[in-house]
């Protein structure tokens, strides 16, 4: 080789690479995606280092507005605490978003209720995701008449008002967290597969796959080197879509009093407690302001990344 | 053409027998009866109860009978409301949340087209943004919460509008005005799509070399804007009227609850809770099918619009 | 304390202090000092805590898991979280809430699947004896597997007691029982939280929360009064109705012998214009002329077909039992056409739902069962329904044959009722108000069956009648010019709408576009107190936490008691509730003339 040949010829990059390169000028879905992660290691660390537990109650501090206060001592095993008169022994403590009907800290609530709807969203879309990319991959595999029978469900499927069926099965099946994300991400796979089906239809006439054969590539190979890292792209945009999807789903879920049930709590439950705070009556704003502004933001920061990514595998599309 | 109607039609048809027999073993097999209640009836009481009501035939039975009522048009009668029929409960219900449900698809539309249509025309000016953000409000404030703050706004600070309740005619404003916060609530969440997918639709267009022909022609540039840009660039946000129609259904059931609506939505919630099968069914059957046309409609419109599609 | 236990622990580990890794030692409880004084629980946390030691678990080190059952309310929630965690600051044990929809959560009491559960119980009458006869052992309200032979004994007695006061002392002495037992844990007694404005004259507080509503005017009455009564009404049938909202609406479309006063619950005339009795067994009652909306007049027979037809069981009535438990030969004759049903449907019942079916038939089987038992048992397999059949068999010959006809109550003539009754019953005249006694017209549900209380088909014989009712959206009733006392009926409409949504109910009050709700949201009552239009009086009203007493742990008294004095009512009904409810140490409510509330801890004074 000369050297002349190091300089013409061009790195070569994977269409995984180019989109990331995009992805990381695009800064608005920076931003968030950075918000996302601090909202995230948030959620994670703030119930675990507060001082307040998200459960604990004191009935004497119900319906606090944020700011300082007193809170019942207890002990290791949780015994309260009593002074000679048998008086309860008190503490200073701050609540930095204010308490709800029960008396518990908001803040410690909200960022535990966080961990929940991350949870149901992230293990929802995993679920529809993982049931969706084998799904399609092997209709679009199969061809012919399998492929056909295949669809055919899908599109049965996609005639139910899924939501009615998320609210029955809710009803008749107890609300236990993993019913909870498997009953979310039970329908999250319909449009997964028909997507992962359409690309590899698509995929599967390239040149590049009839050369990889005309060269003796065993099937394996194609999937993992040529055909993976092409559907990718749309799986990773539809995955980051999805997950504000079912984090809303749960929402609404919770809302109708369907979604998951004491001790746990998720934004939607605490938005559908603090829906109290509408009222001419009493100021409880805190009660619906603090959760309501974390599930918009982290719908908002989704969205945008989504969007990002978006922009980022596909050059056509604005 | 008419091939791929029918066949869609069938498919239709296929897909209401199987959600039927979906709902039917859910109900069926899920614990709880219409008839447990509070004070303890004896065992055999109850029993002879369900028994009126063919509970105790095998379940192949019921499910025979149910499915031959069904064709009939028959929706059965209710087992939590002694006396009434299905149809008498539900088909009401089903009016009113068609109408609210036809309320808020037309302001969805509306202002997603206008707040669109501005954006483009001004694309990264004020309007632009500004518009923007508010499509972006909605997509990230859920319905249930949205409500609350329209009624706490609207209602408690401003005292323009009703809290609750259904117009009693539609021919006064003060009736009709019972329907502005519940449709606008329900609607907000698609003016957002509608007006992203119309900002990029009219986008796509002006781009395009027949605008700039257009404008070389000498045209004016409201004529070019309106008469060529719009024309094609609402195709987007007219694709996306069927699945909106599906989600402005389903999300209705949280409006009605938030502002009292005796709508569809509360019969099916309540009858989920009271295990009222007869009534879950019937509106389970109804939504499917209006899923079902809307869905329909929409690949209609598309092989209306691609030649390619019907080929296939 | 962590950091010391973390670092000893260490230290045991590092070092060659073996026997201290098994045990990393605890920071030393500090010394008092000679004169320095202890602290202390309050006394109730004090015994409680004691109680739980004596019971195997100290410092509920070793409780089993138990679970608390309710279903789905942000009031019962709130509750619940919070007595789990009084539970573990006073006791130190920990449980899990268990929170179910309505019907699930039904199905889990009445067969008593579950360890507590969140109940509540609404008087059928202003007596004691609604609170205690549940817990009689054959009771079908029981729901807790309590069973004790002295409270039995003593609720029957009280039962037959013709003396008042005697009476109520029997039932002071069950109740007695029931708190020593304590298979169920009171919390607090319900206050009514009803808003209505001032216009509207004629509704008082009561403490059955009911209100009649034949003599109230609302402004100069050419609106509707327009009252929510939080639910769409599942039957306007009194034969099967059974919710509140139903009995709001009932209320003013029928009336029965007697009708409560709206303020002071006396029974006054109604259909009954007079009424004798001289042992408190047999009544007569006289009726007035009084007309049926389609113009025949209310006869006694009205009242006998309407009374029978509470107690058919094809009617599965849930208030049955208020008629079988007072009214003679009523619950034989229920028992009877029980069984009856039972071996009609003997060939169609399904094998494994056979055991379930003849559970109760030994009890309930008369002379003319025999034959039928006889053929069953013939062709039956399982030992297990033979033998329940067998004992039914033994059993059946010595039970005369109860018919309809032998239930007591007849018509001596058409103005005439006579009722006899199991045993003389103080608040019988309460009873002949409630609408499973209401009279019932033959021909409207011969006609139309099922559908006999649609607008276009019901009669009624109330102060009102129906004009409308669209479900789900309102039921309209206007004055009936039919009735006995239009005279006195000054509203013309009444208009009742179904909102079950608190918020939504409170709102539209507010908006103006509701003149009546039963309950306000519970954050808004503190200052709600002050609002005139806000009513709250103590409401005959009971919410208790009940007991599986068969299942460990809680099959120990001490244990119950112990759960029951861990509860700080005080603080939920001052802090959570705020209604003005009254924290409750005993079953009964205390506001009943006569009768001593029996609690099961009385606070020491400070």
């Amino acid at each position: 080789m000369t050297a002349a040949d190091h300089e013409i010829a061009p790195e070569s990059r994977s269409p995984l690479q180019l989109a990331m390169r995009r992805f990381r000028k695009n800064a608005r879905a920076l931003i968030c995606l950075i918000l996302l992660a601090l909202t995230g290691a948030a959620t994670l660390a703030v119930p675990w280092i507060s001082r307040h537990d998200y459960r604990f109650q004191d009935l004497d501090n119900a319906y606090r507005a944020p700011g300082p206060g007193e809170r019942a001592k207890v002990d290791e095993s949780g015994l309260a605490v009593y002074d000679e008169n048998g008086e309860v022994v008190k503490e200073k403590v701050y609540y930095v978003m204010g308490t709800d009907g029960n008396g518990r800290d908001l803040m410690a609530r909200v960022f535990m209720g966080g961990r929940i709807s991350f949870a149901v969203g992230i293990l929802a879309t995993f679920v529809s995701v993982l049931v969706g990319i084998c799904y399609g991959a092997t209709s679009a595999f199969l061809g012919g008449r399998t492929d056909t029978l295949l669809m055919r469900i899908v599109d049965v499927m996609y005639g139910l008002p899924h939501m009615m069926v998320v609210i029955i099965v809710m009803t008749f099946a107890g609300r236990s967290f993993v019913v909870v994300f498997l009953v979310l991400g039970f329908f999250g796979w319909l449009t997964m597969a028909r997507i992962v089906r359409g690309q590899i239809l698509s995929l599967k006439e390239r040149e590049f796959v009839e050369a990889a054969r005309a060269l003796g590539t065993g099937a394996a190979s194609i999937i993992f080197r040529h055909l993976i890292p092409n559907v990718l792209g749309p799986v990773i945009v539809y995955t980051t879509l999805s997950i504000p999807a079912v984090i809303l789903q749960e929402s609404f879920l919770s809302f109708l009093g369907l979604g998951i049930s004491e001790p746990q709590t998720s934004w939607g439950v605490l938005i559908n407690e603090g829906t109290v705070a509408v009222n001419n009556v009493k100021n409880l704003s805190w009660l619906v302001a603090f959760p309501g502004a974390c599930l918009a933001i982290t719908l908002f920061c989704l969205n945008s990344v989504g969007d990002g990514l978006r922009d980022a595998f596909d050059v056509q599309q604005r | 053409m008419t091939a791929f109607l029918v066949r869609r039609l069938v498919a239709g048809v296929l897909t209401l027998f199987a959600i039927a027999t979906i709902s039917f073993a859910v109900c069926r097999f899920a614990p709880g009866s219409p008839f447990t209640s509070e004070k303890n009836v004896p065992a055999e009481v109850r029993r002879n109860l369900e028994r009126k009501y063919g509970f105790d035939r095998p379940l192949v039975v019921q499910y025979g009978i149910m499915m031959s009522r069904y064709v009939r048009g028959d929706l059965g009668e209710s087992f939590q409301y002694r006396g009434r029929e299905v149809g008498e409960l539900v088909w009401p219900g089903f009016a009113v949340s068609a109408r609210l449900g036809a309320v808020a698809f037309v302001i969805a539309m509306f202002f997603g087209l206008a707040l669109g249509v501005t954006a483009s025309k001004w694309q990264n000016q004020g309007p632009d943004y500004a518009a923007m953000s508010t499509a972006t409000l909605g997509i990230c404030v859920p319905n249930f919460l949205l409500g609350p703050l329209l009624v706490l706004v609207f209602h408690v600070w401003l005292t323009w509008f009703d809290p609750t309740g259904w117009p009693e005619n539609w021919w006064t404003w003060a009736e009709l005005k019972k329907l502005v916060l519940p449709a606008c609530t329900l609607a907000f969440a698609h003016i957002a799509y509608v007006s992203r997918l119309t900002r990029a639709g009219m986008l796509d267009v002006l781009h395009k070399d027949f605008i700039r022909t257009a404008r070389a022609k000498g045209l004016s540039e409201w004529s070019v804007f309106l008469k060529h840009g719009l024309k094609n660039g609402v195709t987007p946000a007219l694709t996306y009227a069927g699945p909106m129609a599906a989600y402005i259904i389903t999300g209705s059931v949280v409006v009605e609850k938030i502002f009292a609506i005796p709508g569809l939505g509360t019969h099916f919630v309540n009858s989920a809770l009271n295990r009222d099968y007869s009534i879950l069914m019937g509106s389970i059957l109804i939504y499917s099918s209006l899923v079902i046309f809307f869905n329909l409609l929409v690949d209609l419109m598309y092989a209306v619009l691609d030649p390619r599609v019907r080929m296939n | 304390m962590r950091l010391a236990a973390v670092l000893s622990l260490a230290f045991a580990i590092a070092g060659c202090d073996v026997r201290a890794v098994d045990a990393p030692a605890p920071a030393p409880a500090p010394k008092p000092a000679a004169d320095a004084a202890e602290p202390q629980a309050p006394p109730h946390i004090e015994e409680a805590r004691k109680l739980m030691a004596e019971a195997g678990y100290p410092a509920g080190k070793g409780f089993p898991k138990m679970e608390l059952l309710y279903n789905t309310n942000e009031a019962h929630k709130k509750i619940a979280a919070a007595v789990q965690q009084m539970w573990k600051q006073a006791l130190g044990i920990d449980i899990e809430l268990r929170n179910m929809e309505w019907k699930t959560y039904l199905e889990h009491l009445t067969r008593v699947d579950y360890q507590a559960a969140r109940r509540g119980w609404v008087a059928d009458y202003p007596d004691p004896n609604t609170f205690l006869d549940m817990f009689i052992t054959k009771s079908g309200n029981n729901n807790t597997k309590f069973s004790h032979a002295e409270y039995d004994k003593l609720i029957d007695e009280a039962g037959r007691e013709k003396d008042p006061k005697k009476r109520l002392k029997t039932l002071e002495k069950a109740e007695r029982i029931l708190m020593d037992e304590l298979p169920v844990v009171p919390i607090y007694f319900y206050v009514t939280q009803c808003m209505w404005r001032r216009q509207t004259d004629g509704l008082f507080d009561n403490a059955l929360n009911v209100h009649p509503l034949k003599e109230i005017l609302h402004g100069d009455g050419s609106k509707p009064f327009i009252m929510n009564t939080g639910a769409e009404p599942q039957t306007l049938d009194p034969n099967i109705q059974r919710g509140v909202p139903e009995h709001r609406v009932n209320i003013n479309l029928f009336e029965g012998l007697t009708v409560y006063h709206p303020k002071t619950l006396d029974a006054q005339p109604g259909v009954a214009e007079s009424w004798t009795s001289e042992d408190g067994r047999t009544w007569t009652f006289k009726l007035r002329a009084c007309k049926w909306t389609n113009g025949r007049a209310v006869t006694a027979g009205d009242f006998v077909y309407g009374w029978r037809r509470e107690i058919d069981p094809a009617l599965a009535s849930d208030y049955a039992y208020i008629v079988f438990n007072y009214i003679k030969n009523a619950k034989e004759y229920y028992d009877g056409a029980t069984a009856d049903l039972v071996l009609k449907g003997w060939a169609e019942t399904a094998a494994d739902k056979r055991l379930e079916a003849v559970a109760e038939l030994p009890a309930q089987v008369q002379k003319r069962h025999v034959a039928a038992l006889q053929k069953a048992l013939d062709a039956e397999k399982n030992e297990a329904v033979r033998g329940l059949l067998s004992k039914a068999i033994t059993a059946a010959p010595d039970r005369a044959d109860i018919s309809v006809d032998d239930v007591g109550v007849r018509a001596a003539d058409d103005r005439t009722l006579v009722a006899e009754l199991v045993a003389p019953t103080p608040f019988f005249l309460y009873l002949t108000s409630f609408f499973a006694y209401f009279p019932i017209p033959k021909e409207a549900v011969d006609k139309h069956g099922d559908r006999w209380t649609r607008p276009e088909n019901i009669v009624s014989n109330g102060p009102y009648g129906m004009k409308e009712w669209v479900p789900n959206s309102h039921i309209l009733v206007a004055k009936s010019p039919s009735y006995w006392d239009a005279a006195k009926v000054r509203q013309p409409q009444i208009k009742f709408l179904p909102h079950d949504n608190v918020t939504t109910a409170f709102n539209m009050f507010r908006a103006g576009t509701c003149d009546y709700i039963d309950t306000v949201p519970l954050e808004f009552v503190d200052e709600l107190k002050k609002d005139p239009d806000f009513h709250s009086v103590p409401y005959l009203t009971t919410y208790f936490y009940s007991f599986n007493v068969t299942e460990k742990p809680l099959d120990d008294r001490r244990v119950r008691r112990a759960l029951a004095l861990a509860i700080e009512r005080e603080k939920i009904v001052e802090k959570l509730l705020k209604g003005g409810q009254s924290p409750a140490y005993s079953m009964v409510p205390p506001s009943l003339a006569g009768y001593e509330a029996q609690p099961f801890y009385v606070k020491p004074k400070k």
